[in-house]
């Protein structure tokens, strides 16, 4: 084995032990306490067992996700369109600055509350409060690495006498691909903190809604439960799904070469 | 028959609207025949990069013209003939392998794709990066970077080649075996080169003319021709000696400018 992968190696050992002292931490606690307010990790694990074998887990994360990723993918969409134009033409930058900082400062629990009240319970509900709340976020992101294009690399395209199209293909969207990516990841974790909370109160399935179910039922080892269904999933997609796309985006750079 | 590279009485002066103008480049006119290489010596900062931008037509003229095979080139840099340019800086995409970098520049012409294979290879084996093809650029060194650049200029077939301090960045040694690289590149394949620097030995050593040039605002006030046979050797006493003399005639002329334009 290469010293590189042992090193690697040695790396996920660190984060599973680092995993591992969690557990033994809570379980630690629990051994002093009503197993009504802080469960033992046992008790809960079985639980997630159950949830899943009874079919409850798939089915209100498969809501949860939809909600997300959709959400997600439209912010994305909205957020590099208006962040390009934003970062190329000065009059559409000097308009959409202000309206952008607007959208970020306005609460996240605004939309929420809004959205329920103007679209009850459809499923729009969720989708836009999420849009609306991590669009900026991508917006602001890559309008700053539009601005920050490398100007020379774009003036050899042109003396080469390259399309324009050919020169936003493969000058400006990958020099903008570090922007997109750290927004894609902000925005991703965003979103399915508010597509918990709109659950939360204007929905009546998903990952936030049980968790809302169960607190009024005051089940706090199913609080807990839920809870590690959720973050095993958003660590799932964090750890694949984008070190993936960001491993493929960036195999040019020779410190990501493991 | 037309001169490759004519440029008549141009003028180019920087500056926003409303404000002064900062006059760059005063007055230039030159000609260069085909199949010469040509060099333009001038002080760092004097303008030689905005020259070699205004005849490739990334920057419009603001008086005067420049004529590619006797036909202008305008600001919307039309032209038929192919002109490879190589850069201070490698410039090269760093998200694309050596050969997709050359692939990038001949998306540029009208070379048939199903000729591209070949004139990449072709390329990348004169500058010496046989098996690099499906490297990154950073994963090599700064000359090779530079030589992978030169093969891109060189992958598209122009007929001028436009440089711009391309070795300046190279230590010395390197820099020679690229410099006697080049000469052979140009010896074989029929080209014109217009080549910039500020390097005097270089300039003379490589060169079949060499067009001094002044501090901004950049006006050429000497031109001499090198009549040195090639192959030429680097301790060639005639060279040298040109050398020498091109020197303290540049010299003489530059402070003159500075002690007037204070």
């Amino acid at each position: 084995m290469s010293p590189i992968h042992q090193k690697l190696r040695s790396r996920v050992f660190i984060e599973i032990v680092s995993a591992i002292s969690l557990v033994v931490a809570w379980w630690l606690v629990s051994l002093f306490s009503i197993p009504r307010y802080i469960p033992s990790p046992l008790s809960v694990f079985y639980l997630v067992i159950a949830n899943f074998a009874n079919g409850s887990a798939p089915f209100h994360i498969y809501k949860t996700l939809t909600r997300v990723i959709v959400g997600f993918f439209a912010s994305l969409g909205i957020g590099i369109a208006l962040g390009v134009l934003m970062g190329s033409k000065r009059v559409l930058e000097d308009y959409f600055k202000m309206l952008t900082v607007i959208a970020l400062t306005i609460p996240s629990l605004c939309w929420a509350i809004f959205s329920v009240m103007w679209f009850g319970v459809a499923e729009l509900v969720a989708y836009i409060p999420i849009t609306m709340i991590t669009f900026p976020i991508v917006t602001v992101r890559v309008w700053e690495g539009v601005k920050a294009v490398d100007k020379s690399l774009v003036d050899m395209a042109r003396t080469f006498r390259v399309s324009r199209l050919h020169i936003i293909r493969k000058v400006y969207i990958p020099m903008l691909m570090p922007h997109i990516l750290s927004s894609m990841r902000h925005s991703f974790a965003t979103s399915w903190k508010i597509a918990t909370i709109v659950e939360v109160f204007g929905l009546s399935n998903g990952v936030g809604y049980m968790l809302s179910y169960y607190y009024r039922e005051l089940y706090v080892a199913q609080l807990f439960a839920w809870a590690i269904i959720f973050v095993v999933i958003m660590i799932f997609v964090e750890r694949f799904a984008f070190s993936e796309i960001s491993k493929r985006a960036f195999k040019w750079r020779p410190e990501t070469r493991l | 028959m037309s001169a490759a590279i004519e440029v008549k009485e141009l003028c180019k002066s920087f500056g926003k609207l409303g404000e002064e103008k900062l006059p760059v480049l005063e007055n230039i006119s030159f000609k260069v025949e085909r199949n010469r290489f040509v060099s333009l010596l001038g002080p760092s900062g004097c303008g030689k990069s905005t020259l070699l931008n205004t005849i490739c037509g990334l920057e419009p003229e603001d008086k005067g013209e420049v004529l590619i095979n006797g036909q202008p080139i305008n600001s919307s840099g039309r032209n038929p003939s192919r002109i490879g340019y190589v850069f201070q800086t490698p410039r090269l995409l760093d998200w694309l392998v050596i050969e997709k970098n050359i692939e990038f520049a001949l998306t540029g012409t009208d070379i048939p794709k199903e000729k591209w294979k070949d004139a990449i290879s072709k390329y990348i084996e004169i500058v010496g990066l046989r098996g690099f093809e499906k490297k990154y650029p950073l994963q090599l060194s700064g000359g090779m970077q530079q030589r992978a650049s030169i093969a891109r200029a060189l992958a598209i077939e122009p007929e001028i080649i436009l440089m711009d301090e391309p070795f300046s960045h190279l230590d010395e040694i390197t820099a020679r075996a690229m410099r006697k690289e080049l000469l052979d590149i140009w010896d074989q394949n029929k080209m014109t080169v217009l080549f910039v620097t500020h390097d005097m030995s270089e300039a003379v050593f490589l060169s079949d003319q060499v067009h001094l040039m002044t501090r901004k605002p950049a006006h050429i006030f000497m031109s001499e021709e090198i009549p040195v046979p090639r192959p030429r050797d680097y301790n060639d006493d005639q060279l040298f000696k040109i050398e020498k003399d091109l020197l303290k005639r540049f010299y003489e002329n530059i402070s003159g400018t500075v002690t007037n334009s204070r």
